[in-house]
């Protein structure tokens, strides 16, 4: 019992009085490595055998193209995009912002830089045509969930990679799943825009309008195709199809939009290379950590723990929603997932779950915890840009949270939905 | 006299790390080039002339771990990492500096650890060489201690940075 008691008691304590979580499992871990009486060096080793990885290298990768993508004024053709497809609806600038952040999804792998991105256009314009700002806030904030599930997603290459599952067995099944929360989001701002009579605008385009807003978009859209299927079909590795994406977004800014000059490619790397540092930091330390854990046995520990409650899957895969949940709430989703699916893994797949769909499951979980406070990195970026408190945006994201817990049950319990599309490209 | 000293050395601090984020920021954009590159040589090379490099994947993951350790410092400068503020922030001004310096200190512990014995590590795998390039081992470890060498200076100059502000608050 020490054992869990100290690791996760310094690692709480730490993580109270404001220590960045990456360096929390740095203190955490090196106070085991200690405890352990193992050689400090383990600490230094740890750090530098956690990176020195080449699946994760598709995260700078991705990190580096959202941006030169976000940068090259992409995100505007997007939104123009989107909003032809759903500005005849009730509410027209709110969906096309789910709709957008779907599109979004497919060049970013990470909830904060789709907020980051899209709500920095779209909360502002919304407020302008009389949304109130806790409403705008809050459709950012859900529907930027969709970024880290659609593919690329950070979050499934840090899980790929944890576990030695298939990247783009990952990635194809966040098609499906993304795109259900995106409708699940759309539902409760039709049931919203219609209870409030939010305006309908009519919308008339011609098809050679439309054909030229696709077209404009298109460069955006076709990013996740290049990905997917360049993996799909085995020509490159997840590693490769991201630096792929790198080249690509680079001749679509510098020379097919011009919307970028050689010399903001320093400050475009340097911004990526931060971001990059950021979540290596977590990755790095959360590798340090995972290992005291295991060196200390305590999976083994929590799953006979949960075992011994209960040998119903239903009760149990409940529960490991329920520690996802609440971990979620005050973790980073990828130092998470880092921690957590080794010691969790073992016990779902007891439980019936195939590990793809696991890892499914737990980037869902995760990524809820991005739109709840008291941490919610989406709410925290996105009622900043609406100029509001967090919990104004909390209580207004409490529909969207809600629906999505629905499209949570139905990864955890319909194998069929989760593994369908990897299955159909034959990634399983 | 003492917050006199107290200044000199906050500045000290200040202009070093300074011009060491400047080195930082310049070597994540050298690096993350030519990892690109790599890379992208590397597909080139397997679909168009069918020979795969040996060398590629090595060299591009040392080049990955050199540019993420290091960029760590400037994310940290730049008050990047998060973490969970929303207790402290329900605490006194007094208690809160306490609370602060403490976490400094726990901070500061690490990446001191991670210096000296990164350094330690680095002598360690000197004599080794990478399996496919060949290149001494201590090429990419040395990575690790730079890193720490580069956050304990960022943390020392946030400590300091706190007594400054501490003055501050003594006389308005």
């Amino acid at each position: 019992m020490t054992p869990i008691l100290i690791s996760v008691g310094i690692f709480i304590f730490t993580l109270v009085i404001g220590i960045p979580v990456g360096i929390c499992l740095g203190i955490t871990g090196m106070i085991g490595v200690f405890i352990l009486g193992a050689p400090m060096e383990v600490v230094a080793q740890r750090i530098f055998t956690g990176l020195d990885s080449f699946p994760l290298m598709c995260i700078p990768f991705f990190i580096i193209a959202g941006e030169i993508m976000n940068r090259a004024q992409i995100t505007d053709r997007i939104i123009v995009f989107a909003d032809v497809l759903v500005g005849r609806f009730r509410g027209a600038m709110a969906q096309a912002n789910v709709v957008a952040s779907m599109f979004f999804g497919g060049i970013t792998g990470s909830a904060a830089a789709d907020v980051a991105g899209l709500g920095s256009i779209l909360i502002p314009a919304m407020k302008r045509s009389g949304y109130d700002a806790p409403f705008s806030a809050a459709v950012t904030a859900a529907s930027s969930l969709q970024g880290p599930i659609i593919p690329p997603s950070i979050l499934a290459v840090i899980y790929g990679a944890t576990m030695g599952e298939s990247i783009g067995a990952l990635f194809a099944a966040g098609i499906p799943i993304g795109i259900m929360i995106g409708l699940s989001d759309m539902v409760i701002v039709a049931v919203i825009a219609a209870k409030r009579k939010f305006p309908k605008k009519v919308v008339r385009v011609t098809i050679i309008e439309f054909g030229k807003i696709f077209a404009n978009a298109f460069v955006a859209l076709v990013m996740p195709l290049i990905i997917i299927g360049g993996i799909l079909f085995g020509v490159f590795t997840p590693t490769e199809a991201a630096a792929v994406a790198v080249g690509y977004a680079f001749i679509v800014g510098v020379f097919f939009l011009k919307t970028i000059k050689i010399k903001d490619i320093p400050s475009i790397l340097v911004n990526a290379g931060i971001t990059t540092g950021v979540v290596f930091l977590l990755l790095a330390t959360a590798r340090l950590y995972s290992w005291i854990l295991s060196t200390n046995q305590i999976p083994a520990m929590i799953s006979s723990g949960i075992l011994s409650l209960t040998s119903e899957p239903i009760i149990i895969i409940l529960l490991i929603n329920l520690i996802l949940l609440l971990v979620g709430c005050v973790m980073d989703p990828g130092a998470a997932i880092i921690m957590l699916a080794p010691v969790l893994a073992p016990l779902a797949i007891s439980a019936g779950l195939h590990p793809v769909q696991f890892g499914l499951l737990m980037i869902v979980n995760l990524c809820l915890g991005l739109i709840t406070p008291p941490v919610g990195l989406c709410l925290f970026i996105s009622a900043n840009i609406a100029n509001i408190s967090i919990e104004q945006v909390a209580r207004a994201v409490m529909p969207f949270f809600m629906l999505n817990i629905v499209v949570l049950l139905l990864v955890s319990y319909s194998q069929e939905f989760v593994l369908w599309v990897p299955r159909m490209l034959g990634f399983l | 006299m003492f917050r006199d000293i107290i200044h000199k050395v906050y500045q000290g601090f200040e202009y070093f790390s300074e011009f060491l984020d400047r080195i930082v920021l310049f070597f994540i954009a050298l690096l993350s080039v030519p990892l690109v590159m790599i890379v992208l040589y590397a597909v080139f090379m397997r679909y168009v002339l069918n020979s795969a490099p040996t060398w590629s994947e090595e060299i591009a993951r040392y080049l990955m771990v050199w540019m993420s350790l290091m960029a760590i410092s400037a994310a940290m400068r730049r008050g990047q990492h998060i973490g969970l503020t929303f207790v402290i922030e329900k605490t006194g001004p007094r208690l809160r500096k306490f609370i602060d310096l403490l976490a400094y200190a726990l901070i500061l512990l690490f990446f001191v650890v991670l210096l000296v014995k990164g350094i330690d590590m680095t002598i360690f795998v000197a004599p080794q060489r990478s399996p496919s390039v060949n290149i001494p081992m201590w090429i990419p470890y040395l990575s690790v201690p730079v890193a720490g060498f580069l956050m304990v200076i960022q943390t020392l100059t946030l400590i300091f940075k706190q007594f400054e502000s501490q003055k501050e608050l003594q006389n308005p």
